[in-house]
């Protein structure tokens, strides 16, 4: 019965020796009462004044009106002791009455003797119904007292339960319930550590946070209270041993004692849950203060319950999670599958036909013809490889592998190559590039920014038909915006909105069903653009067809846009982005230096300097 | 165009992709040697000394990069190196290490015979003439007068211009690392300060544009986009 965990060893530097730890333990049951809240020097003094006040009433009425027993005015003493101070202070009184009355009303007045037998009598009944009213209102005392402290109890486990049913997980209620703990069980600290052992805990709550927690090689653990018994601390003291190189080993006694150095008396109530402790919650009580009663026992108690339950329901919810997350992962498995197994196998039947076409030992080409054949087979060989990247894209998008490597880029330097690698692919329409020369250079990542633009081609391509095609970029706000609209038939504005959603194919309308993508090349873009900070909308083209805008971080500005896009938005109606004045407005500083400035870590606020006019 | 009769050793595992090229360069007049792993590579370099190297960096038993430093020690011989696609840090390391160029696979045989043309022609070419005039189209420049002029224009560039456009125009047809026209330029310090480069390259550029009005002049410097710039030649 100790808090025995061997692996619980705080975390040592590897030159200690090994240390193994064994427990001393005393027990110690709870204290039977609450103890009085006031001390007993202000009981004494009240009782001394109801006493004299009685003995002044007595005496009124045993001289003024001539009664002759005014014993029963002391019971007045009694019962306002009583019911003020507790039992014992109620029979201290009731003795005092007693000789307070023998000395001043009975004969021989002024004396502790009695003259009269009849007034022994009297007097032994007096002091027995004295001593038996003072019991009686000491006992309301009491049950008023337990009364408050049941309500208190009630109020402070309620406050509890709300405090962890309204925490979204138990790492968030941790901090509410030490907090509670420390006001309402009256401790100088709480905090709480989850862990297996406690030498692993991890605090996750703390109410002094900062401090340095105390030692708690000494400390008094709770075992908590069942249907019969009531929770009791048991002390706890951890002995280090240490074994020397030889095997030979020294015990070593913390000589911790409770009531010695420790300025705090420390206690721990293990978190378990099925059996298995999870973590602690601990507090810490200034030496002086009364140890937890039982109220304040099982308040502490039940906060750990608690605790445990809510670590429960989380990973109870975490592993909900994850079983959704891997349905969703199937789902989307399933669905990259239908989608691109058609788009695989067409490049690759028509690869196969033509190569076999080419063996054909019964087929004499002419080399013209030959010629032909092998350049459709290099034809489908790309498209086919464009296609392979794009899957391989959207895997890295949706797995959260994404690193994008920015660094500064004149966009025209990106988009050049592309235009002149995509300009089979969009045969017979060709593509027009309109890019102002003091387009602001981009900060962004070159191999995404050309597969954006591959895509956006290859997509445009496909509808144009024949048609214009026009790549243009803008200076807005704190962007440049990427604009590639084409000609074509457009899209229903129904489905704008979808077009970046992955495997969203177009219904119709937008040329027929056999000219559709798979569905990755917009998803794609979008998810790119937002990697480096960006975002991508789509929206009916001026031209007549689709315009798809790939918003791009200039230089110190993808910070900022990157939080003003919400993931998901395709907003086809947004006329113009409000335009700040962030933009890159050079100091003006004559002629700037022609040198760079050595690096300071900052290189991006040295390049900007560096752009002014030499 | 062609590239002219030359010795070309082919470094790649890949058996049908080896064979494929081999046969296209056979059939274009060159003597072609094949490798399939470093060892191989290097014994063939022993061998005969080709006069360009095409190299896959992911090999069986070492990395390419050993080919390189190895051929780098004796010999100026272009050397092209092939590359998947996301590996972009090994082409960089491959460039800086004495590569001439890259090409990404898949790659089109059209792309394969361009860069070959351009590698062999800065392997042939004579870098600057006896007056110390590097040329290239219509851009001249004169390094010990540091002079530039673009059709007989003269170019206003301030030093670091200079340098800048007589790396590029040195290594005319071989791509350049950013990394290494930073040290060339700046000096070790700055290596990793791409940012100066793209501001001086565009600045240079705007420049060049300026002083050549038929328009090739503007088209000179390409960027590689992650890697670094080059000078296109034709």
């Amino acid at each position: 019965m100790a808090d025995w965990t061997p692996a619980a060893q705080p975390r040592r530097r590897p030159s200690d020796p090994p240390r193994a730890y064994h427990c001393a333990v005393l027990s110690r049951p709870y204290l039977a009462l609450p103890r009085p809240h006031r001390p007993p020097v202000a009981g004494l003094a009240v009782a001394a004044a109801s006493l004299t006040l009685a003995t002044v009433l007595a005496a009124i009425v045993h001289l003024q009106l001539g009664v002759s027993d005014a014993a029963i005015v002391y019971m007045l003493a009694v019962v306002a002791v009583g019911m003020g101070y507790g039992s014992w202070m109620a029979v201290a009184t009731s003795v005092a009455s007693f000789l307070l009355y023998d000395f001043f009303f009975v004969q021989p007045l002024y004396t502790f003797s009695i003259a009269a037998p009849e007034e022994w009598l009297d007097l032994l009944l007096f002091l027995v119904v004295a001593i038996a009213i003072g019991r009686l209102s000491a006992l309301q005392l009491q049950r008023r007292r337990e009364a408050e402290l049941r309500s208190a109890e009630a109020r402070a486990m309620f406050a509890m339960s709300r405090d962890i049913a309204t925490a979204a997980t138990a790492l968030e209620a941790a901090p509410l319930l030490a907090a509670r703990l420390a006001r309402e069980a009256e401790m100088a600290r709480v905090w709480i550590g989850l862990g297996d052992s406690i030498g692993e805990e991890r605090v996750v709550a703390d109410t002094r946070p900062g401090e340095p927690r105390p030692s708690v090689a000494s400390r008094w653990i709770l075992h908590p209270s069942s249907a019969e018994t009531q929770p009791t601390w048991v002390k706890v003291r951890e002995t280090a041993v240490t074994r020397s190189g030889d095997g030979a080993e020294t015990r070593e006694f913390r000589l911790r004692q409770l009531h010695d150095d420790e300025p705090l008396t420390i206690l721990r109530v293990p978190i378990t849950v099925g059996g298995q402790t999870i973590g602690s919650l601990w507090a810490a009580r200034e030496k002086g203060d009364p140890f937890p009663g039982r109220s304040h026992s099982r308040l502490i108690g039940a906060a750990a319950d608690q605790l445990g339950q809510s670590v429960v329901r989380d990973r109870l919810a975490a592993e909900a999670t994850a079983v959704e997350v891997a349905r969703q992962g199937d789902a989307l498995k399933s669905a990259l599958l239908d989608s691109v197994s058609h788009d695989l196998r067409t490049p690759l039947a028509a690869i196969r036909a033509a190569a076999g076409n080419l063996m054909d030992p019964d087929v004499a080409l002419k080399s013209n013809e030959a010629r032909a054949i092998a350049g459709s087979i290099d034809q489908e060989a790309d498209r086919l490889s464009r296609l392979v990247r794009n899957m391989l894209d959207l895997g890295r998008i949706e797995g959260g592998a994404l690193h994008p490597s920015l660094e500064l880029y004149d966009l025209a330097d990106l988009v050049d190559p592309v235009i002149e690698r995509t300009a089979s692919l969009l045969v017979p329409s060709t593509a027009e590039v309109q890019i102002p020369v003091d387009l602001p250079a981009v900060q962004v990542d070159a191999i995404f920014v050309d597969q954006i633009l591959t895509n956006l081609l290859e997509n445009a391509g496909r509808y144009a038909a024949g048609k214009q095609i026009r790549v243009s970029a803008k200076t807005v706000g704190g962007q440049v915006w990427l604009i590639v609209e084409d000609a074509g038939p457009g899209v229903a504005s129904a489905a704008i909105p979808h077009l970046f959603e992955r495997f969203y194919r177009v219904p119709r309308g937008r040329g027929s069903s056999t000219t559709g993508g798979s569905g990755i090349g917009l998803a794609v873009v979008k998810g790119f653009a937002e990697a480096m900070g960006g975002s991508a909308i789509a929206r009916p083209s001026a031209l007549g067809g689709l315009e798809v805008i790939v918003r791009l971080p200039i230089e110190g500005h993808a910070k900022a846009t990157d939080s003003t896009e919400a993931p998901g938005s395709t907003e086809s109606t947004e006329a113009a982005e409000p335009t700040e004045s962030t933009d890159t407005a050079e100091p003006a500083d004559g002629d700037g230096p022609t040198e760079p400035p050595r690096p300071t870590g900052r290189p991006t606020r040295a390049s900007r300097i560096l752009i002014g006019p030499e | 165009m062609s590239e002219g009769a030359a010795v070309v050793l082919i470094v790649e595992d890949d058996e049908s992709a080896r064979a494929a090229i081999a046969s296209n360069l056979r059939a274009r007049g060159h003597e072609v040697d094949e490798a399939v792993d470093v060892r191989d590579a290097l014994r063939l370099w022993d061998n005969r000394r080709p006069d360009l190297i095409l190299l896959d960096l992911g090999l069986p038993d070492f990395d390419g990069q050993a080919v390189i430093r190895r051929v780098r020690r004796e010999a100026n011989t272009p050397i092209i190196v092939v590359s998947a696609r996301g590996r972009e840090e090994d082409r960089v390391a491959a460039l800086d290490a004495g590569a001439d160029d890259y090409l990404t696979k898949p790659f089109g045989l059209s792309e394969l015979h361009a860069r070959m043309r351009a590698v062999l022609r800065r392997a042939a070419g004579p870098e600057a003439d006896t007056e110390g005039r590097l040329g290239l189209g219509p851009v001249v420049l004169d390094v010990p007068r540091h002079e530039v002029s673009v059709g007989g224009v003269p170019v206003e560039l301030t030093p670091r211009e200079f340098e800048l456009l007589k790396v590029l125009l040195s290594q005319s047809g071989r791509v350049v690392t950013a990394g290494r026209l930073l040290r060339a330029v700046w000096g070790t310090a700055y290596s990793d300060e791409g940012h100066y480069l793209h501001v001086y390259v565009s600045r240079l550029r705007r420049k060049l544009a300026a002083a050549d009005p038929s328009g090739t002049a503007a088209k000179l410097i390409v960027a590689e986009p992650g890697v670094g710039y080059r000078i296109v030649a034709e």
